[in-house]
């Protein structure tokens, strides 16, 4: 972590380095109220006077955040000044209050509130919309100037104020610390966001969160641990209706997190979001990936194309996870919802591996990641999962395929064409090339009621009864044909999803749900399953020249053996 | 942690944690120079609003 720790340090430096020179370069983009230059000069003599309060500033995340928006949005060509620049006095004046450098800074004032990193937050007094105040840094009398007669000390004698915050853990003798920010506009990890607003008990319960899982981790992974105590700067908590847990390439060190789930799921999501910050530290220095940056993949575990240093971060991210759940369930006892995820991760991570094997888009050092992610993956995997769970996890994975190809995969017009041409010739299919394109151009979810379906079975047993055995109406548009999958009538569940295709040809879902249902009966539905882009596209087109749709199992069983012979190597993403 | 050396580590960053920011300013030493212009070039691409986000 030392070593990551410093290569982030050398990035964050170069950063503010390339942002001062372009700004230089670039007037235009920096308007009348922010001064760079002058700025400058200020962290350096700061930097001076305590190196490790500005190295702190520095590698603070959401500064990291800012820092790569900066450099980003003030490119040369854009020359119109960019509303964010004004963090940078914030940057500067959280640096000079924290080495007692004298000097005053301009700062914005975003959602009301006015945050210095590392330092604290002032919410801004009455209703009166300010856009900026004067920081004036001045020792012990430091303070918020917000107009000539009202100024808020800084020293924590105004509650109008409230210095940076660290949650302080200790469990097995092993202490974390990290800062607590929900307030600095980018805690989001992206564009400046209002503060999340917890209340009191929300909070109070977020942090008993923290507690706990800090004694699940020291107690069961304590290499994970360590690993958090070096690593973990800042936490973002987040209020519990929006389940978030995220990190940032640009936010080294920082997590966000809903306190939502039991301590265990709160200790697994701390680990799997350090692990994103290693990876991004592990890209700072050495390519893993090289050609298309624009190229995109299938993350089983996202609705969204992802590029491949994306899909890298989350095979190394879960397989982690995967790791954790075996120890948990080694030590605390198995229950319905770690068997779950063991066996859903692992499958999903598996896939994922399958896809990328031999990709010219991974260098050397891609590959060899790869090769010990699958190698470790292989590990978990001996450990064996419950048949009947594991034909579950296979058919969300394969459902959540089928629904992104659906979504996102374009075969090629011409060899649309061409398969359609042969059909309404009544002749044999083409072999084809497959050049199917990845366009991300829905940012819509995925359907997911059939998968939310057997999820549920397999960890809530008693509730999927009540589901699939209930008077009521289940979601989405087969709710019949998907109970009568996810209970294990195949036969039924096809023949519902074959009837529901005569009325409604374009629905996805039922597609989908075919392929999985033939799939289950043992029957050869490998151009659905593969490719349900292709089916439905060649069905699209016949309908087209024919007016008449052909029946779903007849062009897919012609279609098997073409795509069998196209797709003989191995299944694209 | 993967495999990865030192030697697989081919750094294109220079160790910076020890410059103050006030010389790194005026530096053009040709690794930095270098490393400048990967951030550049880095900088069209990166918005600083990607998330690793999870959503399933």
């Amino acid at each position: 972590m030392r070593m990551f720790e410093a290569a982030q340090h050398s990035h964050r430096r170069l950063t503010v380095r390339a942002l001062l020179d372009q700004l230089l370069a670039n007037p235009g983009a920096v308007g009348k109220h922010v001064e760079p230059e002058a700025s400058w000069t200020l962290l350096t003599t700061a930097e001076a006077r305590d190196p490790a309060a500005v190295m702190d500033i520095l590698m603070y995340p959401t500064v990291g955040v800012w820092l790569a928006r900066a450099l980003h949005n003030t490119r040369p060509g854009n020359g119109t000044p960019w509303p964010e620049l004004g963090y940078l006095h914030a940057i500067v004046a959280a640096a000079a209050v924290r080495t007692g450098l004298p000097a005053t800074l301009r700062v914005p004032v975003r959602h009301g509130i006015v945050s210095l990193p590392t330092v604290g937050h002032a919410r801004m007094p009455g209703t009166f919309p300010i856009g900026a105040v004067d920081v004036v840094s001045a020792g012990i009398d430091s303070r918020i100037r917000v107009s000539p007669g009202v100024s808020i000390p800084l020293d924590g004698s105004d509650e109008v104020f409230t210095p940076a915050r660290q949650h302080i853990s200790t469990s097995h003798r092993l202490t974390l610390r990290a800062w607590l920010d929900n307030h600095d506009p980018y805690h989001g990890f992206g564009p400046p966001r209002p503060p999340a607003e917890l209340t009191d008990v929300e909070f109070a319960e977020w942090r008993k969160l923290v507690d706990e899982a800090w004694h699940v981790l020291t107690d069961n992974h304590r290499q994970y641990a360590e690993e958090l105590v070096s690593g973990l700067r800042v936490l973002v908590p987040i209020e519990p209706s929006r389940a978030t847990r995220a990190s940032s390439p640009y936010a080294f060190g920082g997590i966000q997190l809903s306190g939502d789930e039991s301590a265990t799921e709160f200790a697994e999501a701390l680990v799997h979001e350090l692990q994103h910050s290693k990876l991004n530290a592990v890209l700072g220095l050495v390519k893993l990936t090289d050609g298309d940056l624009t190229r995109r993949y299938l993350a089983p575990w996202r609705d969204d194309p992802r590029p491949l240093t994306g899909v890298l971060h989350g095979l190394y991210a879960f397989t982690c996870g995967v790791e954790f759940w075996l120890a948990e369930a080694a030590s605390a006892g198995e229950n319905d919802d770690a068997l779950f995820a063991i066996a859903y991760r692992r499958t999903q991570i598996r896939q994922a591996l399958r896809a990328l094997a031999d990709d010219p888009h991974l260098t050397n050092a891609g590959q060899m990641l790869v090769d010990t992610v699958s190698a470790r993956l292989a590990t978990c995997e001996q450990v064996p999962v419950d048949s009947r769970l594991s034909t579950v996890v296979t058919a969300v994975v394969d459902d959540h395929r089928a629904l992104w190809r659906l979504r996102y995969a374009h075969p090629e017009p011409d060899t649309v064409d061409a398969l359609a041409s042969a059909w309404c010739a009544d002749r044999s299919p083409p072999t084809w090339t497959d050049r199917t394109r990845i366009i991300p151009d829905d940012t819509r979810r995925l359907p997911a009621n059939r998968r939310n379906l057997l999820r549920t079975k397999a960890t809530d047993p008693a509730l999927f009864k009540s589901l699939t055995r209930g008077r009521g109406s289940p979601p989405g548009t087969t709710p019949y044909a998907d109970i009568a999958f996810c209970t294990g009538d195949a036969y039924s569940a096809a023949a519902a999803y074959h009837r529901h295709l005569r009325t409604a040809p374009d629905d996805v879902q039922a597609w989908a749900g075919l392929g999985l249902a033939l799939q289950a009966q043992g029957r050869d539905a490998n151009a659905l399953v593969d490719h349900p882009e292709l089916v439905v596209a060649v069905h699209r087109r016949v309908r087209a020249l024919t007016e008449r749709g052909p029946d779903p199992l007849a062009l897919v069983a012609w279609l098997n053996p073409a795509t069998a012979a196209s797709c003989r190597c191995r299944r694209s993403p | 942690m993967a495999h990865l050396t030192d030697a697989d580590l081919d750094s294109h960053l220079v160790d910076l944690t020890a410059v103050p920011l006030a010389e790194l300013r005026e530096s053009r030493v040709s690794e930095l120079v270098t490393a400048l212009e990967h951030l550049y070039d880095a900088a069209a691409y990166n918005t600083g609003s990607e998330l690793q986000e999870q959503n399933d």
